[in-house]
């Protein structure tokens, strides 16, 4: 049986093309090449306060999905220093729910623009430690990543496009986001 | 961009004056016959307007020269027009604004101001059923807080009274105090806006005024795709779509020929369609030079547009209309999720809302998606407007007027399928009848 893997984001519209591809590595890290990854497209949270509800997470994610083996809710920190503690009340929350099955949550430090940015050479004048710790890597450092890269007019203002480029330097990415790749993928190797 | 839109007896609108406010991006819902297409119909009489022709066209049909049809006129013609039986006036209004580039030399450099003007204009139409006529019944334009013109009687002296031919008009002379310009008789079978537009004797201001307004709905365009019309070849330089989607394969091959562009269509129609889609090309495919558009994926196979699905044809068409290179300052779209898959009409969305929001085009669109409404938010969904039947009457209210809560906000389509806004329209509507029914 394949190891089946729902990543759960605030919005899919937009996140989807920078989760699927990053998660799908992190799990071959993490020993499971070949797990199937699939972004949660209903429900469709569209926000941090909605999908940090466990009764919606737990009647409507995770009872909706009984075939899944391992949940990550995998969202923006937004710069809030709560967010880990409230991430960790979720999960544990969930827990009695789970049947046997894995709840891990994650959270993209600041935005979920950086892992694009991440995987790129920086432009001349910007300093890593600025862009990592900016609560709106998205409209700042991505939009202009986006603009130098030629893929603003594309759809997603062209996540997808970016993000493909930026995992072939795995490594940097790695190096830059310690926490969600590296880590998550040692988080995820001990529980299974 | 059009701001504003109220109407009175008009069509299935009855009484007393129905409006709304329009957003860049407004999208409609509403039951079958609850009244949206009769907001079209209102766009459309207002479009027939700018284009200079007379009521018996507007309401009618015009034909060219050679009796090429130009102009199909509005849905139920004169006999229709008018909420009611026998006949009557109706009356539209409309605001709008326009934004101009002017270029300013300081100090040797040449800057550029953004000057935006707006428009206030009604037309009151009287529609005769014994003979089939329509004639104005008044119609007046302000240009900001300056009136252009009017044919109100309380612009007009006591002894021009108006006879069944022509209208008495006051226009501005801007070396005159208040609005005490000249007068001037003109034909009430014609919008008196488009008349001054081109009209040798009045004040330049006057004039000048009618033809920014025009400007701000002429270029209003009303697309109801027809995948026959999608699919059919056309001539390289026919650059514009047609009102079904005539000339896509042009219109496409023209958007091609910027690389950026093309890039960008391509990455649409992967994103749409399950299709590895690497090339759009435009093989010639009869003798006349007609050419069709072909897309073709990456281990070759190629997918014409004749057998291309509807659904990825009515996407490409909207592509083509909102990326193309000569986007209209208006789209009016009917039952614009037609064809395309639910769980890919965020996408289309994301279309629109990236053209509305660079603030150039403005998109007003029928749909009964559930789906669409349920990724609209913020200020689009504010301004997303429901049409009910009320008694005899059509009603507009703005999704933002309604008392939706936030949790609300976020399932706004679920709550369209279930029949909840209707519920609520009804229990408001009945909140307002006994408020305008209550002495005083």
């Amino acid at each position: 049986m394949s190891f089946k893997v729902l990543v759960i984001p605030e919005d899919f519209t937009k996140d989807e093309h920078i989760l699927k591809p990053l998660v799908e590595k992190v799990l071959s890290d993490a020993g499971r090449a070949k797990a199937i990854v699939e972004v949660c497209r209903n429900p469709n949270f569209q926000g941090i306060s909605e999908c940090l509800k466990v009764a919606r997470l737990r009647d409507e994610v995770v009872q909706r999905y009984p075939m899944v083996d391992l949940f990550l809710l995998f969202v923006d920190r937004d710069g809030k220093e709560s967010r880990g503690t409230a991430l960790t009340h979720v999960a544990d929350e969930l827990e009695p729910h789970l049947g046997g099955r894995t709840f891990l949550t994650e959270m993209a430090r600041q935005e979920m623009e950086i892992f694009p940015v991440a995987g790129h050479v920086l432009s001349e004048g910007w300093n890593w430690n600025e862009i990592r710790n900016d609560e709106n890597v998205k409209n700042t450092w991505f939009a202009e990543l986006a603009e130098r890269e030629g893929a603003a007019h594309l759809p997603h203002q062209g996540r997808k496009k970016l993000m493909a480029a930026a995992m072939k330097n795995w490594n940097r990415i790695c190096q830059r986001c310690p926490e969600e790749t590296t880590q998550l993928a040692n988080r995820i190797k001990k529980l299974l | 961009m059009i701001t504003e839109l109220a109407l009175h007896n008009f069509k299935s609108f009855a009484g007393n004056e129905h409006r709304i406010t329009l957003g860049p991006l407004t999208l409609m819902v509403g039951t079958n016959a609850s009244g949206k297409s009769n907001v079209r119909d209102a766009l459309r009489f207002l479009h027939g307007v700018s284009r200079g022709y007379s009521l018996a066209e507007i309401l009618g049909e015009k034909y060219g020269e050679g009796g090429v049809l130009q102009w199909k006129g509005i849905r139920g013609g004169v006999r229709e027009v008018v909420n009611g039986e026998s006949g009557g006036t109706f009356e539209i209004s409309i605001a709008t604004s326009l934004t101009t580039r002017a270029k300013i030399v300081y100090l040797g450099k040449e800057l550029f101001r953004d000057r935006t003007t707006s428009y206030r204009y009604r037309i009151a139409v009287e529609a005769n059923l014994q003979n089939n006529a329509a004639t104005i019944a008044n119609e007046e334009l302000s240009e900001g807080w300056q009136r252009a013109f009017s044919t109100f009687p309380e612009y007009l002296e006591a002894d021009q009274v108006n006879d069944g031919r022509q209208i008495w008009v006051r226009y501005r002379n801007p070396s005159a105090k208040k609005y005490l310009g000249p007068t001037i008789k003109l034909s009430r079978t014609q919008p008196l806006v488009s008349q001054f537009a081109e009209h040798p004797d009045v004040t330049a201001t006057a004039r000048n005024a009618s033809r920014q307004f025009i400007a701000t709905l002429e270029s209003m365009r009303f697309l109801d795709l027809d995948p026959q019309s999608l699919r059919r070849p056309s001539l390289p330089g026919q650059t514009v779509l047609g009102d079904k989607g005539e000339n896509l394969s042009s219109v496409l091959q023209a958007l091609c020929e910027d690389e950026s562009r093309k890039e960008s269509l391509i990455e649409w129609t992967r994103e749409l369609t399950p299709l590895d889609v690497v090339d759009l090309t435009f093989p010639q495919v009869s003798l006349e030079g007609r050419i069709q558009l072909v897309l073709v994926e990456k281990g070759g196979r190629q997918i014409s547009a004749e057998s291309a699905s509807d659904g990825t044809l009515r996407f490409l068409a909207f592509a083509a209309a909102l990326l193309g290179t000569k986007p209209a300052e208006t789209y009016v779209f009917e039952e614009i999720e037609n064809g395309i898959h639910p769980n890919r009409v965020h996408l289309l969305l994301e279309l629109l809302q990236r053209s509305t929001d660079a603030g150039a085009t403005q998109v007003i669109a029928t749909t009964h998606s559930p789906a669409l409404l349920n990724f609209l938010r913020g200020e689009a969904l504010a301004n997303a407007v429901l049409v009910t039947r009320s008694g005899e009457s059509s009603r507009l209210r703005r999704l933002g007027d309604l008392p939706m809560s936030d949790a609300d906000k976020t399932v706004a389509g679920d709550l369209l399928e279930s029949g909840w806004f209707e519920n609520v329209a009804a229990f408001l509507n009945a909140d307002e009848a006994e408020e305008e029914e209550a002495p005083s």
